[in-house]
């Protein structure tokens, strides 16, 4: 079974995230701010980590980069999610080392399908 | 008695003669048979005048060969021609120079001084000359009528021929030699009277030598052999002790510098030249004729010693007692026709250039100078200078005569002639210095001549008036005041030289140093320095058609055509500015500023007429050019001095700009910075904005996809969605409302409320919430609390902002939030405290901002929109009042706030 964590603080936006990744069958983790996430990623190897930008305590970039650096999520993909549209927002996030850079709002069907499609990629 | 009748005869038809001959050449006009190279030399030949005619041979028997320098030095002089005539005549005939005094004048920076002094030395110089001519013409009729030419007492003037002798002349020089205004049109019939002159003379010269030597003696060797008896030929015609070697010298100086500064010479051999070429020819033509009229000299003066050798005869007039003794009276009547016409030449001539000259650069300038005739429209300023010039030359020969009868009459013709000559020989260092070297001064051409002219006074009029019993005598013995070196004669101890010599040298000397010395060393100003190169580089100006004055002044072609009008007559000017406007392609009916071409070309239309200083005095009056002088000078350096203030006040300005850049780049700082926090404000409302949409949209599009969703999720998702429908609605008005505030439009609508009404309000618009967190909401109202003036809505939203925010704050249950409203002074204190985490201290005045961060970039603010407390700001001061907060990390906030207490409504 496949784990997906989604490190977002906006409880409404984690909600519907929740439900589709439950319907595909995932594992879905949750964390609210970077301090839970890390907790998270300490405890679990995941498959595909999905990064809010703008958190209470800590940004999605340095996340990423904290990710990068695990040896233990080294076969994790990592998408950020943000409202954040801007291309250098982008740009800055794929930069980090993220796999790819979803904004919000977002299609369900279309992200699910991206996300997917990313899975089945190998990793870099 | 018989010749005196024939002679009286002859002279009146030789000029009815003249009268018709000059009549018919000013009728011919221009292409007559005056344009001609030999009628140029024969013109030219008005240099022998009557003393020349009876004075050489005069001079000859006192002092045997010394008549020959004056003619060699002529003779020398002519090969002078094509260096200094030729450049004389180019530079009239260019600037429209019509006199000696106005060449000088020109050169000399159109110098009202130079015309003047040239003038009047001539004047001083000339006049005895003249009287001369009528004093031989006279004395020669006298000897017709077998008086004797000495002795005899002044006759009254109605019997005197010399009266009528000068009448006849004034009338002829009125006719021929004013008739046009302008000088440099030439007098056709004044030259051709000139010529007949010059003809008649030679020819009488020529025959009474051949009679006398061929029929009255065997030829010249006969001659010789019989004056041999009377007295030492060798003594007269060796160079002895009468007339040194260095006499020879001096003399023939003279007469070299006397052809080229006597006024007829001048008006001769300049004015009245038509064409430059002639000089070429003249070179020769005129040495030949002074040859060919000195031919007879030596036999004559000898056959007239042989015949008159002790008798009371002056020897000036051997020439016509010669052919008399012998009996011939023809010869007798031609010798006398000759001497006529040789004075009558040269007094036409004579009076003609004295006449332009007195007129143009002395009366004219001076009048004009004094604003005069400036007024007159009845005569045009042509008539004025026409008038002038013919009353000058009446006073001249008036003058002249009156001066044979008191002062000529006395003395012998060839001191008077070579005195004559010494005086306008002041003039040739100032016009060789002026049309060679440049740095020739005004100054120093003034006071050489000045000094000469005095020396030659003290020389050579002085001892003639102490001859005369007008000084003491002791004078010319001792010296004035006893000191001999200052004797007239003598001056300096120079002895041994005749008086001319003498006289020559120290005037010649001085007039040389101080124009030399003062041109040296004094500063020319603008305008001689042009005037000055353009004298000097005549050729080059010529050659490159440069236009020889530059005008600087403001002239409209109005002022120059009235100027021109007033000059010539209305038509004259019209026709000739038609004529520079076609030449010139200009159009003058359009153009209101006179050019410096049609400056120049007034000037010189003016200037042929006028003169060239009196030109320029017109021509100013009309430009108001200012002359370049020394303060002007000082003028221009002032306005360097002012360039360089300018430039310090630039250094001082450049300062200024660069303070203003600075400040400009400051003030495009804070628009960066406010730009920024634009940006900033916008893509954080999008981003707020984009939270809500966003799950709204995935949470419908799961509803949507998921029909069968559990009942539970279902409700829990639309409520979510309901939500953050109203989050999103909530924040596009508080946008809305902000963008109200910071741009003015935001207007409050006042009424009068109480507290309680108010915090009521508050109280059950937030209950709801309260409830859900469980804590405690204390509101404290002080006693007696006047009513409150203000915009209730605004206020309530106001108070609504913060409760809630604190409210977010507080933790559950244990959570306090207290409202207090009391009074200080005139302001109602409002007070929102809670028992909240607290603000950092850096960050309380920056809560304030529109969506302020507490963090960095990607950091979220952690209280809601971050819009709320701007808006509650912006309320507050809208209300006059002041909010802040006050917090210690960890004790809570309390947010305080002051709204002034207002005693009347405003009813809108």
């Amino acid at each position: 079974m496949r784990k997906v964590l989604i490190a977002d603080d906006e409880p409404n936006i984690v909600l519907s995230l929740e439900f589709l990744f439950r319907k595909q069958g995932f594992t879905v983790l949750i964390a609210r701010n970077g301090a839970e996430a890390r907790a998270i990623l300490e405890q679990h190897q995941l498959d595909l980590i999905v990064l809010d930008i703008m958190m209470p305590d800590e940004d999605g970039y340095s996340l990423c980069r904290h990710i990068r650096n695990l040896p233990s999520q080294l076969g994790a993909k990592v998408a950020f999610l943000s409202a954040k549209s801007k291309e250098t927002d982008i740009s800055k996030g794929l930069e980090t080392g993220a796999d790819a850079y979803f904004t919000k709002p977002f299609s369900t069907r279309t992200l699910l399908a991206k996300m997917l499609e990313l899975l089945d990629q190998p990793s870099s | 008695m018989a010749e005196a009748g024939w002679g009286l005869v002859l002279a009146l038809g030789y000029w009815v003669l003249l009268f018709v001959l000059a009549l018919r050449v000013e009728r011919q006009g221009k292409g007559s048979w005056l344009r001609s190279p030999y009628v140029y030399a024969l013109s030219l030949a008005v240099y022998c005048s009557a003393w020349t005619f009876y004075g050489s041979i005069g001079r000859a028997s006192t002092f045997g060969l010394s008549y020959l320098p004056i003619y060699l030095g002529p003779t020398i002089g002519a090969m002078l021609f094509p260096l200094l005539l030729r450049r004389m005549i180019l530079l009239c005939k260019h600037y429209q120079i019509g006199s000696l005094a106005d060449l000088l004048s020109s050169r000399y920076g159109k110098s009202v001084a130079v015309g003047s002094v040239v003038t009047l030395i001539s004047l001083f110089g000339i006049v005895p000359y003249i009287s001369l001519q009528l004093k031989a013409v006279s004395e020669s009729f006298g000897l017709l009528m077998l008086e004797s030419p000495y002795g005899a007492a002044v006759k009254p003037a109605y019997e005197d021929t010399a009266f009528y002798v000068a009448l006849i002349l004034l009338i002829f020089t009125l006719l021929f030699g004013t008739r046009r205004s302008n000088t440099l049109d030439g007098n056709p019939g004044l030259v051709s009277a000139v010529v007949v002159d010059s003809v008649v003379k030679l020819i009488a010269f020529l025959v009474v030598g051949a009679v006398v030597t061929f029929s009255m003696y065997n030829g010249p060797t006969d001659i010789l052999e019989q004056a041999s008896r009377h007295v030492d030929l060798r003594q007269l015609f060796e160079f002895n002790s009468s007339l040194r070697k260095e006499d020879w010298f001096w003399i023939g100086l003279l007469a070299m510098g006397a052809l080229f500064v006597l006024p007829r010479q001048f008006q001769v051999a300049v004015v009245e030249n038509t064409q430059v070429s002639h000089v070429d020819k003249a070179m020769w033509l005129f040495p030949l004729y002074l040859l060919l009229i000195n031919v007879f000299v030596t036999p004559l003066t000898l056959a007239g010693i042989d015949h008159f050798g002790g008798g009371n005869f002056s020897s000036d007039y051997f020439i016509l007692e010669l052919p008399m003794s012998g009996g011939f009276s023809p010869i007798v009547l031609l010798v006398f026709l000759g001497g006529f016409a040789a004075a009558t030449g040269m007094v036409i001539v004579e009076t003609t250039a004295l006449g332009n000259m007195a007129a143009n650069n002395l009366v004219l300038p001076l009048l004009l100078k004094a604003g005069w005739p400036s007024n007159d429209r009845e005569r045009t300023l042509t008539k004025w200078a026409l008038f002038i010039r013919r009353m000058a030359i009446a006073v001249i020969i008036i003058t002249a005569y009156l001066y044979y009868r008191n002062i000529s009459y006395w003395s012998s013709l060839v001191s008077i002639g070579l005195i004559s000559f010494v005086s306008v020989i002041q003039f040739l260092p100032a016009l060789i210095g002026g049309l060679f070297w440049k740095q020739a001064s005004r100054k120093g051409a003034l006071a050489g001549m000045i000094a000469g002219f005095l020396i030659w006074t003290y020389t050579l009029i002085l001892p003639s008036l102490a001859s005369r019993g007008i000084i003491d005598q002791a004078w010319l013995a001792e010296g004035p005041w006893g000191f001999s070196w200052l004797k007239p004669d003598a001056l300096f101890g120079l002895t041994g030289y005749s008086a001319i010599s003498h006289s020559l040298i120290w005037s010649l000397t001085f007039n040389l140093l101080l124009f030399v010395g003062i041109s040296l060393f004094s500063e020319q100003s603008l305008e001689e320095r042009n005037q000055a190169k353009l004298f000097v580089d005549v050729q080059d100006y010529l050659k490159q058609q440069l236009n020889p004055n530059e005008w600087q002044g403001n002239a409209s072609v109005a002022e120059v055509r009235t100027l021109l009008q007033n000059f010539m007559g209305s038509e004259k000017a019209a026709q000739a500015l038609n004529v520079f406007a076609r030449r010139n392609q200009l159009d003058l009916e359009h153009n209101q500023f006179a050019d410096s071409r049609l400056l120049a070309f007034a000037e010189r239309i003016l200037a042929g007429t006028l003169g060239s200083a009196s030109a320029r005095i017109l021509l100013e009056s009309v430009t108001k050019e200012q002359e370049i002088g020394l303060t002007e000078v000082m003028g221009i350096l002032k306005e360097s001095q002012q360039v360089i203030a300018l430039n310090k006040e630039l250094v001082k300005k450049s300062a200024e700009l660069s303070k203003a850049r600075d400040e400009l780049s400051r003030i495009n700082e804070q628009l960066k910075i406010q730009d920024e926090v634009r940006n900033d404000f916008l893509s954080t409302v999008t981003h707020e904005i984009r939270t809500p949409i966003t799950s709204i949209r995935a949470l419908s599009e799961i509803l949507y996809d998921n029909p069968d969703l559990e009942e539970a999720d279902r409700q829990h998702y639309l409520h979510v969605i309901i939500r953050d429908t109203e989050r999103l609605s909530r924040l596009i008005s508080q946008v809305l409302d902000l963008e109200r505030y910071d741009s003015g439009r935001q207007k409050l609508s006042l009424s009068q409320v109480t507290w309680e009404n108010l915090t009521d309000e508050c109280a059950s618009s937030l209950r709801g919430l309260q409830n859900d967190k469980q804590v405690k909401l204390d509101i404290v109202l002080a006693k007696e609390l006047p009513p409150l003036i203000a915009d209730a809505d605004k206020v309530v939203q106001l108070l609504i902002n913060l409760l809630a925010n604190a409210l977010k704050f507080v933790p559950e249950l244990s959570g306090v939030i207290r409202l207090e409203v009391s009074v200080s002074h005139r302001d109602f204190v409002v007070k929102v405290t809670d028992n909240g985490p607290g603000i950092p201290e850096e960050f309380q005045q920056l809560i304030f901002e529109k969506f302020f961060q507490t963090g960095g970039q990607g950091l979220k603010k952690p209280v809601g929109s971050g819009l709320g407390l701007a808006i509650c700001q912006r309320i507050v001061q809208l209300h006059g009042g002041q909010i802040k907060v006050e917090s210690l990390p960890g004790q809570g906030a309390c947010f305080c706030f002051t709204l002034p207490i207002l005693e009347t409504v405003i009813v809108q």
